[in-house]
């Protein structure tokens, strides 16, 4: 008895430090964006060796198909720095409890509902019952966009969501391809790739949400405690990149381009990574889809709270917080 | 004897009280820190009671079980159908059995790429791979069950006057019924694994698309609630044969 | 009650076999293991199917499925469905002729009645000792009445005490029930007490066929190379048949 006692109390101790060993690591820069232009500011910033010019070494720089996939990420600890949709980084602050710290804006808008123009003429013709929908999973910011749209144009909901086939966005690219989706809600450059396809934008994110925040630039907030001297210099870095997208854009499209092409390939799981390569990026695509985005760092606490207020209210998050909860904007420059 | 049980019980229900003692004190003190956000049990407990007071697990749960009820049912029968006329007749064996051991040994997770096509995202595709799931391995125990008959005793019916019909029925079925119910327990626990994993993949509905929509919202204490129903699941339907099979058989074997 | 004629039967070890079993008599089929017995009992079962003609009462029967045939057949497992308990499994063959439900009720309580089972009605096979088994067995195949009884090796499993007692009692039940019976053994004493005739086969060939003293004192040179020296004791002996409230003095 004594015996199993005593093995009992090493075991537990064992759990003890292993715990706090984890807590005691070397937090290195690790990077996460997403598969997408909204992070136009990393992909550039990265060609042209800006991180490293302001001293910041990226030990891993990791492109993720979705928000919640990168959300995952971040909770799971691989990740210190995102360049991530704002919902997504509601959720992981909120579910998952990570002590994550939205420092800047990448961009406002950059989602939209791209539709088969036989089949889907109006709005409300997504109520129809042999309309398929594409939309990424629930806790996106494409998801809630959705909802949004049900709110502002009086749709009904069960039609809706019973209308809806889940699926990443590169796999909508591919179901619209093969016919097997009539509309669907995606994030830039996605909505303007289904054009190519012979899909039509019928909604923008401009004209559902007003000042809707696109992607946010988040860091774990054990970062800004240990070194905020490297959380301003990526604060510097993002804004540098967004300045020069909006001075420069065909060469930021042309650099987008190149690096989406890039991170398709052997970024992706296997079975994706083979879609991502079939499809092509294509300069005409980014230039046209980065004009539908508003690429600014500034970010207004005001549109942040809305957001949390409604995921709060789409049962996504247990219940609402205050945006100055998740908001570091002491970085930005005055 | 009374008193025998409920001590029994007690011993039975003490280990899992100290895990869940553990759990909980883990979780509080956060000890696997980091890595995985932990929920504690009194969590999981809480968001348990809240899901099922707005209905969200009972309809979701009910969608799974009726799915699971339709293709098990469908498939056993089926099974066990097919299964008599191929544990019987040579013939029919010797003719189907090559092609069905080629079939059988396909997980029913690896249908469903077919089966989506096939059938598109709808309440079909869930029942079609749990009767698939079902059909094979009860269709292999029932053959096997009839076959095991000893010979003997379908002699000493036929000698009794029997007709082959009077025989399957009244010999042969009672008989195979060990091997059957072996069939039938397994694969009742196995329907649900196989039909969490479905809806996990393509359907919008059920405790495997709940589970997928807490995955990506980040809801572990959620996920942990649908491994519990789902475990529990399992077990209650797994028991339920074990109790008809003792029920059936106790007294003579 | 039928009598029974085999001709030019062939099947496995049996070659050419033809033999005529009288009717209501007890004729025991005695030879060694793999002569060929079982096979007989079989083929005349409808078991299996075979070369040749096998008649009752001069009727061919070859067409007639086994279910059809009217047999008794006591395996030498004795086969007892191990779902049934003791009354099931007696009425088995009562249920699958559709009779109805007091008459089977009847006629299982005659049975148990006459086998001295009563006590055992609601037992599983697996509960019961080989000598009850027995009698069970004989119970649920004399049931249906059937024109021909076919016993093989019945006793084999028992020991001594049960095995002479069980065979005084068939006897008696087969006189008075007037069956023809074909009794299979190896056991050249249990023949000798047994039977009306004897029919002594060996590798699947019938070696002779007569009453037990003709195999007994002239056995050919094969059978009584099978069933040895005989001890014989002159003497006269006494039997008390209890039941039958009647003495027999049979002398030697």
């Amino acid at each position: 008895m004594k015996k199993f006692l005593l093995l009992l109390l090493i075991g537990f101790l064992i759990l003890v430090s292993l715990g706090e060993g984890a807590a005691q690591e070397e937090t290195p820069l690790g990077m996460a964006v997403e598969f997408t232009d909204h992070a136009a500011c990393a992909y550039i910033s990265l060609d042209k060796g800006w991180f490293e010019e302001e001293g910041l070494s990226l030990t891993t720089y990791e492109s993720y198909e979705t928000g919640m996939a990168l959300a995952a990420a971040l909770a799971r600890g691989d990740i210190q720095v995102a360049y991530m949709c704002l919902v997504p980084a509601i959720d992981v602050f909120a579910n998952a409890k990570v002590a994550i710290k939205i420092i800047a804006g990448t961009h406002k808008y950059g989602y939209g509902l791209v539709v088969n123009p036989d089949k889907v003429k109006t709005i409300q013709d997504l109520e129809k019952p042999d309309i398929r929908l594409g939309c990424v999973r629930e806790g996106g910011a494409v998801d809630v966009l959705l909802h949004k749209v049900i709110d502002k144009y009086n749709l009904k909901e069960e039609k809706i969501i019973s209308n809806i086939r889940r699926m990443s966005p590169p796999k909508q690219i591919l179901a619209i391809q093969s016919g097997q989706l009539d509309a669907a809600f995606l994030p830039e450059q996605w909505s303007t790739m289904a054009e190519e396809f012979g899909f039509r934008m019928l909604l923008m994110s401009q004209e559902v949400w007003p000042g809707m925040q696109g992607s946010v630039l988040v860091v774990k907030e054990e970062l800004i405690k240990n070194h905020p001297d490297l959380v301003k210099k990526l604060v510097r870095v993002s804004q540098r990149a967004s300045n020069w997208v909006n001075q420069y854009r065909e060469e930021a499209a042309e650099v987008v381009a190149r690096q989406l092409q890039k991170a398709g390939g052997s970024l992706f799981p296997v079975e994706d990574a083979d879609l991502v390569s079939k499809i092509e990026i294509t300069l005409k695509v980014l230039l046209k889809s980065m004009s539908r985005l508003e690429y600014t760092t500034d970010i207004d606490p005001v549109v942040v709270q809305e957001a949390i207020d409604y995921v709060a209210q789409l049962g996504y998050i247990k219940s609402s917080f205050k945006a100055g909860d998740i908001l570091d904007l002491s970085f930005i420059k005055p | 004897m009374k008193r025998y049980k409920i001590f029994k019980l007690k011993w039975e229900i003490i280990p899992i009280i100290i895990f869940l003692g553990i759990w909980e004190i883990i979780a509080r003190l956060n000890l696997i820190s980091g890595h995985f956000f932990f929920p504690p049990f009194s969590t999981v407990v809480t968001e348990f009671w809240y899901l099922t007071v707005s209905g969200v697990l009972g309809r979701n749960f009910l969608s799974s079980l009726i799915r699971v009820l339709i293709g098990f049912s469908a498939g056993s029968i089926a099974g066990l159908l097919m299964g008599i006329i191929m544990g019987w007749s040579e013939v029919t064996n010797k003719a189907l059995s090559p092609v069905i051991s080629l079939i059988y040994p396909i997980p029913a997770l690896g249908w469903l790429p077919l089966l989506m096509l096939w059938f598109g995202i709808g309440e079909i595709l869930p029942i079609a791979i749990i009767f698939i799931c079902s059909f094979f391995p009860i269709l292999y125990n029932t053959v096997t069950g009839i076959k095991n008959v000893n010979k003997n005793y379908i002699y000493a019916a036929r000698t009794l006057g029997a007709s082959d019909i009077e025989i399957i029925t009244t010999v042969v079925i009672p008989l195979a019924l060990p091997n059957i119910f072996t069939g039938l327990r397994l694969e009742a626990g196995m329907a649900w694994r196989v039909i969490i994993a479905a809806e996990m993949v393509a359907i919008p509905t059920g405790i495997g698309a709940l589970m997928m929509k807490a995955e990506s919202l980040l809801r572990i204490d959620i996920i942990i609630v649908c491994l519990i129903v789902l475990g529990v699941m399992c077990l209650s339907f797994e028991n339920f044969f074990s109790f008809l099979e003792k029920k059936l058989t106790n007294r003579w074997r | 009650m039928s009598s029974i004629q085999l001709k030019n039967i062939s099947k496995y070890v049996c070659k050419n076999v033809n033999l005529e079993i009288f009717d209501k008599e007890l004729l025991v089929l005695l030879g060694p293991n793999g002569a060929g017995k079982s096979t007989l009992l079989n083929i005349i079962a409808g078991l299996i199917d075979y070369q040749g003609s096998v008649f009752f009462d001069h009727k061919p029967v070859d067409q007639l499925p086994a279910n059809q045939r009217k047999i008794g057949y006591l395996f030498q497992e004795l086969n007892l469905f191990p779902h049934f308990d003791v009354t099931a499994n007696i009425a088995y063959g009562l249920r699958v002729q559709k009779q109805s439900r007091n008459e089977i009720k009847a006629r299982v309580e005659d049975l148990l009645q006459i086998m001295k089972i009563k006590h055992l009605s609601s037992y599983y096979p697996k509960q019961l000792s080989g000598g009850e088994k027995q009698r069970v067995a004989l119970a649920r195949v004399l049931a249906n009445s059937p024109r021909i009884l076919l016993l093989d090796e019945p006793m084999n499993s028992l020991d001594y005490q049960t095995s002479k007692y069980l065979r005084t009692e068939f006897k008696i039940l087969q006189k008075k029930l007037e069956i023809t019976t074909i009794y299979v053994t190896h056991n050249f004493y249990e023949a000798d007490e047994m039977a009306d005739r004897i029919a002594v086969i060996d590798k699947g060939k019938l070696e002779q066929v007569g009453l037990p003293e003709e195999i007994f004192f002239h056995p050919t040179k094969a059978v009584s190379d099978f069933i040895g020296e005989p001890n014989i004791l002159n003497c006269d002996y006494y039997h008390r048949l209890s039941f039958l409230k009647s003495t027999e003095i049979k002398d030697h």
